[in-house]
């Protein structure tokens, strides 16, 4: 494991360099608590720390203070080493945020066994940050095709929509839907549909920016949100995705499957009083419209009977 | 083995010290030269911070060098230091001359039979 030492007094540093080393953990050595403070803000800082009280600048409890007040899943862990030996100054410095006390001068074995301990109590808030981790991804994501579910792009829709007019930026939304799926499926077996979706899923989330995003809407639906983006960009992007479908068929196990995809735009930088609700419609209605004009092609809204949803 | 017996009126327990650094020879004598490079210095911001009637700054500097000579096992001397930081700490200017008198005694003691703990290393390395 990784520990930083921050200790103002040369031999205990060095000490301690010396013993944590020869127990297998990589140690980083300070002076001092601004030091160590430094250290500990970095992405890579070492995720224990033995640290003295007393040191000069920020002290040891200062240094527990404020890493109890940042706002991170994954804190450090704090053994306090100090020479301040009485039942008060123990019972202060857990409550000011150290995770362990030990007195100076320390036991070798006594101060081994409380890292193992500290170590174990790290590897459980790793295993469970994990956990949480893999489920949140598990209630925003689609279990197929790893893209974002519909309630989060829903929710991302609903930001964009709180956020976007404010600051004059449009919001686009775009629809899109497998061509002929359920020939594929009845054809091919539904392992082959999932296996395009999966195909189709991974060939259009390349195509998108970090800001933007993609997800499946449901069955052989996928809806992108394009934050700061009117109706010319919506339909690019539009096309983009279509082209990176049909530019190849997809390999399967025993065949080889062309796919194409139709697909809607709405945007309020046209139809500026459109709702959330009244944008999906519009593009929903776009996207057919393109289904009916021959398929593997892009409709936008306003060319759309879908005027006539709007208030 | 038996542990290194302390001498009856050594200022420091060499097995304690030893011990501490789990019988790591070698580290023990970085130390001792790191102990006694730094002495001095210590010694003289504390007669200095005494001189200024800075007590807090003297009980700060006390509680440091009451750190570095736990390291020895060096009990009279961590005693006087220990001392030396609650005078410090409570403002008491004459506990403070008392514990400073005691402690610079004690660091004398303590130095000169570490700097004859490495003359005896030496003595050894050169056999």
């Amino acid at each position: 494991m990784r520990i930083l030492v921050a200790q103002d007094d040369l031999a205990h540093c060095r000490v301690l360099q010396n013993l944590l080393a020869k127990w297998g953990h990589e140690v980083e050595a300070v002076c001092d608590g601004d030091q160590a403070w430094q250290v500990l803000q970095r992405p890579d800082a070492p995720s224990m720390v033995v640290l003295d009280w007393m040191m000069p600048g920020m002290d040891g409890i200062d240094v527990c203070r404020k890493l109890r007040e940042r706002k991170r899943d994954l804190r450090p862990y704090v053994i306090l080493l100090s020479g301040k030996g009485q039942k008060a100054d123990l019972i202060e410095g857990i409550s000011d945020g150290a995770d362990d006390y030990v007195t100076k001068p320390f036991d070798p074995d006594e101060l081994r066994v409380r890292i193992l301990a500290g170590e174990r109590i790290l590897n459980l808030q790793i295993e469970s940050l994990t956990i949480m981790e893999a489920l949140r991804k598990q209630a925003s994501h689609d279990y197929l095709t790893g893209l974002p579910n519909r309630a989060t792009i829903m929710d991302m829709l609903r930001r964009d929509f709180a956020r976007g007019p404010r600051h004059g930026q449009a919001v686009s939304v775009v629809m899109a839907d497998v061509d002929h799926f359920k020939d594929i499926n009845d054809t091919f077996g539904h392992q082959a549909g999932d296996a395009v979706l999966t195909g189709v899923a991974k060939r259009m989330a390349v195509e998108m920016r970090s800001y933007e995003i993609i997800g499946r809407y449901g069955g052989e639906e996928f809806m992108a949100v394009l934050s700061d983006c009117d109706t010319q960009g919506a339909y690019a992007m539009a096309e983009r995705l279509r082209r990176a479908v049909e530019a190849r068929p997809f390999e399967l196990s025993t065949t080889s499957v062309p796919v194409t995809l139709s697909f809607g735009v709405a945007s309020t930088a046209e139809i500026r009083s459109a709702t959330q609700e009244t944008l999906l419609q519009l593009a929903d209605a776009a996207m057919y419209r393109a289904k009916r004009a021959g398929r593997n092609r892009t409709e936008c809204a306003l060319k759309t009977t879908g005027l006539a949803l709007l208030p | 083995m038996t542990d290194p017996m302390p001498a009856f009126d050594s200022p420091y327990d060499e097995a304690e010290f030893l011990n501490r650094l789990e019988g790591d020879r070698e580290l023990s004598d970085e130390i001792t030269h790191l102990f006694l490079d730094t002495c001095p210095k210590s010694l003289a911001e504390l007669q200095s911070a005494l001189g200024e009637g800075n007590l807090y700054m003297l009980g700060r500097l006390a509680h440091g060098v009451k750190g570095s000579v736990g390291v020895f096992a060096a009990e009279a001397c961590f005693a006087a230091a220990l001392a030396l930081e609650l005078a410090g700490r409570q403002g008491n200017l004459g506990a403070a001359q008392e514990a400073w008198a005691r402690l610079k005694g004690e660091m004398q003691r303590l130095t000169a039979a570490l700097d004859e703990r490495l003359a005896g290393a030496a003595r050894c390395e050169s056999l």
